[in-house]
């Protein structure tokens, strides 16, 4: 591991005026940013622990909007009374993410700044990473590519976005709540996680300096009938190969709203706003499931190692509109 | 007293496990020693052109750069399987020459291991990349050289009369070993030009053989001390390239160094389960008595070393079938050395063969345990000899009966539960009862004690509890009042913790020189002036609960002991079984592994189970869940059903990890295994596991060797991945031939 400075912030003042040196990296749980360190991936010059700012620390599901400061913790987050019964999806996305432990010491803001977990890019034999050192190349191309995204990628980084807290949080429309040396600013999740084009090494609209300071998340009532459907090969502790957040708001038998959101599949938390549209007004039966779970992987790139992965999210998508149906007619049972 | 063979015993190691007071290799340290780090090559073919160590060599705390340069030459060794103690016969830093991807090309020493990982990490390697290197088992590619070969009968005759026939190819990946504690050792050379190694070792004796025959020293200079291991499997039984690299550096620095090889590097530095690929034809009358096997395999290994791991000839003892031809192969590729992971052999052939077996009795339309019993032998099928014992069908029963399997209906996609589809497997799980010959020692002490001294290692199967439930059976003594010492190269020699061999050999040794004490210890009583049983009948001497009495006289272990002029009684002998050459039994004594069986002269010993195993697969993610599995095992006598349990259970645990996890996927393009961390190369967690049952029958095997116990720490993983399959198929209706079984394979 590369020699670092490290500084303890005592405020969100002290931590930007820190952040703004040269080789800077903020440090939250460290779940990522550690572990990337101690591999050779990131090489940051100093660290600024932002674990004493109290104004990032805790959240707030009481109100017209959600705010979850970005320093609160997975496991707090996800244990949350309120969360768990009017938004499934949020506390499942949190839930079967990573193990207990690494919930504990990871944060909500780190998870949305994670990095990808292409083996590639944390493994710096390979040369070839435009991510890890730009104008390198590929390696996943026509690698190893099974966990890579068939959904937003270029030809230059196929890399999947791994949170799934992200995928469930774009379902809602959330926003990011940002602190920098020029103020704060918030920007909806849509445009924070930001598509590779040519440029894969950049990932985030976070500028240098920045502070990632809250999340926030309109309230929703069709939170409730929501859930978050994550496929992988072990029953726990894996990232997701595919995963759907949903939401459904139904009235007199029709999808009155629907909210669909994919991971593990692509470049970025991927919002299937068509195949929403598809199912606004209609019934939710066989057929429409399956023209929503086929639109929403419209435009889906494959490649050999991972072509299963286009059929394999129609029926996650499928899988995650039965369950949230099944929560509404509970709902309505109730 | 009560029974202690056979009864439920804890751990004895467990205490000092679970306190952290148990000392593994690497919780040592030494005043003034040297942390190394590995600089691994990211090119699989090729040559290293230049290594630039001058501004690392700079650094702070950095002590030494060792390179080809400047390695010491070592000896050759062979791979223990060509007869020597090396992982390969590949020596590290021999020369500028790369042979695989992640081969050693540097080692870095310095004051701390932050200081020598960073050095490592920036050290300048140039290289020279050659193209055209394969990592992984090509496709359609003809074997070099044949490993295996048997014929029974004629069986292409057979072939061609079968009415039924069955052929398919089967194929698992190459899988590497992910046990909690880390490969890596501490090495310390005295002034004398001795060398101690503390390395987790499944084979002392080996090991310092190896490590000395490689740096030309004569074996007493060599010391290799391995009282515990967290975790072998095999992987831990020969001297690896980085244990050597270790011991060089040492010598280079003149002081002790610690080599801790990260989970990433561990990967390429170490053994693996080569891929394998099953070509059979199965072929039965229409009644379902079977009556051809072919079975064609490649499997993979290195350019150097031919090791490889055909499961064929223990196949061949599974049914009875008149017409067998097997015929097996190697492959050659760009990687280290493969190696022995739990069930080297068996584990592969056993998934394909009774993946095979499944499909018959599904083409013959017929109850998968119904057809196994149409075809139980009644001796060897191979050499035509009794089974010692053989209680397969009473394993099938007790477990189907444990299972509920009369309740399955067999046509597949036919059982679902809660939208889910259900699926039943079986298999059958067998493992060869090898019989090896150790030695031991055994003194008893004047505090009424006995301690008992090995190089064999506990490799976490329980062997430190066994040895001691052995001796205090003979002695009359509690377990507690027994210390075994093992895993020290300094202790009497014993087979490598593998093939399952260490309960029966190492056991009839302490067996046999816990009587010898006994006996000793009666005789100089009895010659002991003013004792209570002087000028007794030796033979009218008894020990238990820790007294020795005759007629009325009594006296305590530990009086008695005292009482004796030495204040000791000690024997120390081998043990190996009548039928073992006494040539080969003597290559004990020049670390060597004999090893006999499955058949021996007149019989042929193997260990059998039957496992059912329940699948639940998500109609639409196909998702593949298991909620129960069942296990039962013969495996004549259980000294200790607790720790046998264990294995066999832990067994299992793997055998579901094999066949729906775990896989070292190849990068075709470095010819790399490119999932090289724990992240990424998924082993079972406990979500994973199931209900999971494992029960023990009632064996009585009296060929094998007095104590009469089959190895039962290999057998567990073996009949796991093809329950999992055939299951699969019962639910599904899709035949999955390829390990890991996977979400993709049953998607349409
Ligand atoms: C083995 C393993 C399995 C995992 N499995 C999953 C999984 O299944 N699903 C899933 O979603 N995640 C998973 N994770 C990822 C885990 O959730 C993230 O590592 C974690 O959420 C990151 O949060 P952190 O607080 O530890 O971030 P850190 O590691 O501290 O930081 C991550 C990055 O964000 C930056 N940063 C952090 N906070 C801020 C801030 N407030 N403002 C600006 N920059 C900031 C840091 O500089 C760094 O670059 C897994 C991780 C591991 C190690
Ligand atoms: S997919 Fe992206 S992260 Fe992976 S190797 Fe290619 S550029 Fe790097």
């Amino acid at each position: 591991m590369q020699p670092f400075a490290y500084h303890r912030a005592s405020s969100l003042e002290d931590a930007l005026r820190h952040g703004a040196m040269e080789g800077a990296s903020y440090l939250a749980g460290g779940t990522t940013l550690v572990d990337l360190m101690r591999i050779g991936v990131m090489r940051p010059d100093r660290l600024i622990d932002l674990r004493d700012v109290a104004e990032l620390r805790g959240f707030d599901t009481g109100g017209e909007t959600l705010r979850f400061g970005a320093l609160a913790s997975m496991a707090e987050v996800a244990d949350d009374i309120v969360l768990r019964q009017d938004y499934p999806a949020l506390a499942e996305s949190l839930l079967l993410a990573a193990s207990a432990q690494l919930r504990n010491m990871a944060t909500v803001g780190g998870n949305l700044l994670q990095r990808t977990r292409c083996m590639y890019f944390r493994d710096t034999r390979y040369q070839a990473c435009n991510k890890r050192s730009p104008g390198s190349g590929c390696a996943a191309l026509d690698g190893v590519n099974r966990q890579h995204a068939v959904l937003g990628g270029s030809e230059r980084c196929i890399a999947t976005m791994p949170s799934d807290w992200a995928v469930a949080l774009t379902a809602f429309d959330a926003a990011v709540e940002i602190a920098g040396p020029q103020g704060r600013r918030t920007m909806p999740i849509d445009s924070f996680h930001i598509s590779y084009g040519e440029h894969p090494e950049a990932e985030t609209a976070l500028r240098p300096g920045e502070i990632l300071t809250a999340i926030l998340v309109p309230a929703n009532r069709a939170g409730r009938t929501s859930c978050y459907a994550k496929v992988r090969d072990r029953e726990s502790f894996a990232f997701a190969i595919s995963s759907a957040a949903v939401a459904l708001r139904m009235e007199g038998g029709r999808v009155a709203e629907a909210r669909i959101a994919l991971g593990g599949l692509s470049t970025t938390p991927w919002r299937a706003t068509a195949a929403e549209a598809l199912l606004r007004g209609r019934s939710l039966d066989e057929s429409s499931m399956k023209e929503a779970a086929a639109r929403a992987m419209d435009g889906a790139d494959p490649r050999p190692g991972n072509a299963f992965k286009v059929e394999l999210g129609r029926r996650t998508v499928e899988d995650a509109l039965l369950r949230a149906a099944r929560r509404a007619e509970e709902g309505d049972a109730a | 007293m009560n029974a202690i063979i056979g009864t439920p015993q804890p751990r004895l190691d467990g205490p000092a496990k679970v306190t952290g007071a148990a000392r593994y290799a690497l919780d040592n340290s030494r005043a003034g020693m040297l942390h190394a780090a590995l600089v691994l090559s990211p090119v699989a073919l090729g040559r290293v052109a230049a290594i630039d160590d001058a501004a690392v060599s700079a650094l702070p705390g950095i002590r030494l750069v060792m390179t080809h340069r400047t390695m010491p030459k070592l000896e050759e060794d062979k791979p223990m399987q060509e007869g020597g103690h090396a992982h390969a016969s590949f020596r590290p830093l021999e020369s500028d020459e790369i042979r695989y991807h992640g081969q050693p090309v540097a080692v870095v020493l310095a004051d701390t291991r932050e200081q020598a990982e960073y050095a490592a990490g920036i050290l300048p390697v140039r290289y020279e990349a050659r193209a055209g290197a394969v990592a992984h088992l090509p496709e359609g590619a003809p074997s070099e050289e044949e490993v295996g070969s048997l014929d029974v009968g004629d069986a292409d005759a057979e072939w061609e009369a079968s009415a039924v026939r069955v052929t398919a190819d089967y194929e698992e990946p190459a899988q590497h070993h992910n046990p909690i504690e880390l490969y890596g050792c501490l090495a310390e050379w005295d002034p004398m030009g001795g060398l101690t190694v503390h390395v987790p070792s499944q084979w002392a004796g080996g090991m310092r053989a190896g490590i000395a025959k490689s740096f030309g020293l004569p074996a007493d200079k060599v010391r290799v001390v391995s009282p515990y291991i967290g975790g072998a499997f095999g992987g831990k039984a020969t001297v690896l390239g980085t244990t050597l690299l270790a011991c060089a550096a040492a010598k280079l620095a003149g002081r002790p160094v610690i080599l801790q090889v990260s989970r990433q590097q561990g990967f390429p530095t170490s053994s693996f389960r080569p891929a394998a690929r099953q070509h059979i034809r199965l072929g039965a009358t229409a009644e379902g008595k079977l009556r051809a096997f072919h079975y064609i395999t490649e499997n993979q290994t290195c350019r150097f070393d031919n090791v490889s791991f055909p499961g064929g000839e223990i196949l061949a003892r599974l049914y009875d079938i008149p017409g067998m031809k097997i015929r097996e192969g190697l492959v050659r590729t760009d990687v280290n050395a493969p190696g022995f992971m739990r069930a080297p052999a068996e584990t592969p052939a056993v998934f394909a063969f009774e993946s095979a077996i499944d499909e018959m009795a599904v083409a013959l339309g017929m109850d998968p345990v119904e057809f196994r019993r149409r075809n139980e032998p009644a001796k060897d099928p191979v050499k035509g000899l009794p089974w010692s014992s053989r209680s397969l069908l009473r394993c099938y029963e007790r477990g189907a009966e444990l299972f509920g399997w009369s309740q399955r209906s067999h046509a597949p996609r036919s059982m679902t539960r809660d939208g889910d589809l259900i699926g039943w497997g079986c298999a059958t799980a067998v493992y060869p009862t090898f019989i090896s010959t150790s030695s031991a020692t055994l003194r008893l002490t004047s505090e009424g004690r006995a301690e008992v001294h090995c190089s064999a290692s506990d490799i976490g199967t329980g062997t430190y509890t066994i040895l001691a439930q052995i001796a205090a059976d003979r002695l009359g003594l509690t377990p507690d009042k027994v210390t075994v010492r093992l895993g020290d190269s300094a202790f009497d020699p014993a087979n490598v913790a593998g093939g399952s061999t260490t309960a029966l050999a190492s056991g009839n040794a302490v067996g046999k020189v816990a009587e010898q004490a006994r006996a000793a210890l009666f005789q100089a009583l009895t010659e002991v002036e003013e004792g209570p049983f002087k000028g007794m009948a030796p033979a009218s001497l008894s020990l238990s609960e820790g007294t020795v009495r005759a007629g009325n006289a009594t006296q305590s272990l530990a009086e008695a002991v005292s009482s004796l002029p030495r204040g000791k009684v000690e024997a120390t002998d081998q043990w190996a079984h009548p039928e073992m050459p006494a040539k080969q039994s003597k290559m004990l004594w020049r670390a060597g592994s004999p090893q006999g069986g499955p058949d021996m002269q007149s019989f042929t010993a193997l260990a059998f189970g039957a496992q059912f195993v329940e699948v639940r697969i998500n109609p639409r993610t196909r998702t593949i869940r298991v909620p129960r599995m069942v296990g039962v095992y013969a495996g004549g006598k259980i000294l200790n059903p607790r720790t046998a349990h264990s294995q066999l259970m832990g067994g299992m645990v793997w055998g579901l990890s094999n066949a729906l996890l775990e896989a070292s996927e190849v990068d075709r393009n470095h010819a790399s295994f490119v999932n090289a961390d724990m992240a990424e190369y998924h082993i079972a967690v406990n979500a994973d596991i199931p209900a999971l049952d494992v029960e023990m029958l009632e064996e009585r095997d009296d060929k094998i060797g007095p104590i009469g116990a089959k190895g039962l720490g290999e057998i567990g993983i073996t009949g796991t991945a093809p329950a999992l399959a055939n299951a699969i198929f019962h639910a599904t209706g899709i035949r999955v031939r390829k390990l890991p079984l996977r979400i993709e394979d049953i998607l349409s």
